[in-house]
């Protein structure tokens, strides 16, 4: 057994080495969860940074707007998330210079699973989704695994610790076609009811919704524990 | 002379000149005119550009601010203008691109302006050492905004010289473009009056009137607040410049007719 001093968040933190190892996947908690609407869609995160059982921060988003019409969801070792994150904007950016359009969220997709194929043998430990409106205006939305396989979906998608838990409430309250308001409510709602699932995430949650005018985003109160 | 010593971009002539660096200094003086300065709230990039040909396919030129045919951006804060080979200097761009994203991977913040300016002279710099091959036939203006030092306005040459200005030119009629800024540059001059003098200077090294076809402008701002923006001039916005310089150009020389007659009258 061993204990090492490490700074978190400004602050002192000896760890304790547990008795039950937890998943490295799980190490920092979150989750997120991603539907499609009638020309919309939503991406929502909950709030908890975790070292394993230690909650580090209270308000950790975990989808980020790399483009106009493009989200990054990115769940998994927070380290590896800020690291990939660096890395897609780093592309996007280059993308913009050389090409004089923004990146579609087709070809963000397509980036981020060839990315993460790079370190095939030992990589990142990021599950990631990338959703966004495509240039007709429909929503557009796939996820993936830490190797990049990614799969997509006309529906919804969760990855993170509660993943599992968030499919099954949102199966149920999920239907086709739905307008922004209708979508936030089913996502908030899925997540809220997954959040309780999950020891790993949870603190609330933030939902955006992007329509062709813009992005909305709100924040629900959540359980803090 | 001593034509044996420019073949090898990496010797000497017995003088002590670098004679493919000239040759490449040479070759921007025979390209169009390039000239940066500083004015109130930014740095202006003005250019000539290449004689137009009908056949070009110019549908989709203005749709961005992100490069015309000799203002290019290198990043959000930071845009080149070129005199010289561009083939050369599209290399060196997408280098100046890739180094300034690297240093924002690496350190979270924009590059440096003098940062990226002195590695992009120290490839030049290489070019004219190392393995045999030819100095790049560039000179650029980069105006750029750092925390550190502000706006800012460099050159760089082929040799891998570079240094800050508040005015400079490049290209063809460098020299002349020069002397004028030396003489009607003045400090905080606001971006519409720097227009109008590079419009000035552009049209008279020419030899010719100001035209929307032959001339570039863009603006690279900074704001208390907001972040550095570079702005490329579309052609309505250059039109309303290239007009109003040529009615003063004309009124100029309606007056000097008129003093020219008047004194012959008095005579």
């Amino acid at each position: 057994s061993y204990s090492f001093c490490t700074l978190l968040g400004g602050g002192a933190h000896t760890h304790q080495n547990n008795k039950r190892s937890m998943s490295i996947a799980a190490y920092s908690g979150g989750s997120l969860l991603s539907v499609c609407g009638k020309n919309c869609i939503s991406i929502c995160s909950d709030h908890r940074l975790g070292s394993q059982s230690h909650t580090i921060a209270k308000g950790c988003l975990k989808f980020h707007r790399v483009g106009p019409k493009v989200f990054v969801g990115l769940s998994g070792l927070n380290t590896d998330n800020r690291t990939l994150l660096a890395r897609i904007q780093f592309r996007m950016k280059l993308f913009k210079l050389r090409e004089e359009r923004d990146m579609p969220v087709e070809a963000v997709a397509s980036m981020v699973s060839n990315i993460l194929y790079g370190k095939r043998f030992g990589g990142y430990i990021v599950y990631p989704i990338v959703c966004g409106l495509k240039e007709n205006g429909e929503p557009f939305l796939t996820s993936m695994d830490g190797i990049g396989a990614h799969s997509f979906t006309d529906e919804f998608a969760s990855v993170g610790t509660a993943a599992e838990a968030l499919l099954g409430a949102v199966e149920s309250l999920y239907r086709p076609d739905m307008n922004p308001d209708d979508l936030f409510h089913v996502t908030a709602q899925g997540m809220m009811a997954a959040l309780d699932r999950d020891t790993c995430s949870g603190w609330g949650c933030t939902v955006a919704i992007m329509t062709e005018e813009g992005v909305t985003t709100r924040t629900v109160s959540g359980r803090n524990d | 002379m001593s034509r044996r010593y420019d073949g090898r971009t990496t010797m000497f002539s017995p003088e002590g000149r670098l004679f493919q660096v000239e040759y490449a200094t040479a070759s921007i003086g025979k390209s169009p005119l390039a000239i940066g300065m500083a004015v109130k709230g930014g740095i202006l990039l003005a250019a000539e550009r290449p004689t137009q040909h009908a056949l070009l396919d110019k549908e989709h030129e203005y749709e961005t601010n992100i490069s015309r045919e000799k203002i290019i951006m290198i990043n959000d804060h930071l845009a080149v203008a070129v005199a010289g080979l561009t083939s050369d200097a599209n290399t060196l761009v997408d280098f100046a691109r890739m180094h300034s994203l690297r240093h924002t991977l690496a350190y979270s913040e924009p590059i440096p302006v003098e940062s990226l300016v002195n590695e992009i002279a120290d490839v030049k710099q290489g070019y004219t050492q190392v393995g045999s091959l030819r100095p790049f036939g560039v000179s650029f203006l980069y105006a750029g905004y750092d925390p550190i030092h502000g706006l800012q306005l460099y050159h760089s040459e082929p040799c891998g010289r570079y240094n800050a200005w508040k005015a400079y030119a490049i290209g063809n009629h460098a020299d002349n473009a020069q002397n004028m800024l030396k003489a009607e540059w003045k400090e905080n001059m606001t971006p519409h009056e720097g227009m109008l003098l590079a419009a000035k200077i552009l049209a008279k090294c020419d030899d010719s009137h100001a035209s929307v076809e032959k001339i570039e402008f863009a603006l690279m701002g900074k704001t208390r607040g907001s972040p550095p923006h570079l702005h490329i001039h579309k052609e309505e916005e250059v039109k309303v410049v290239v007009d109003e310089a040529n009615k003063i150009r004309e009124d100029e020389e309606k007056q000097k007719e008129k003093e020219k007659k008047e004194k012959l009258g008095g005579n």
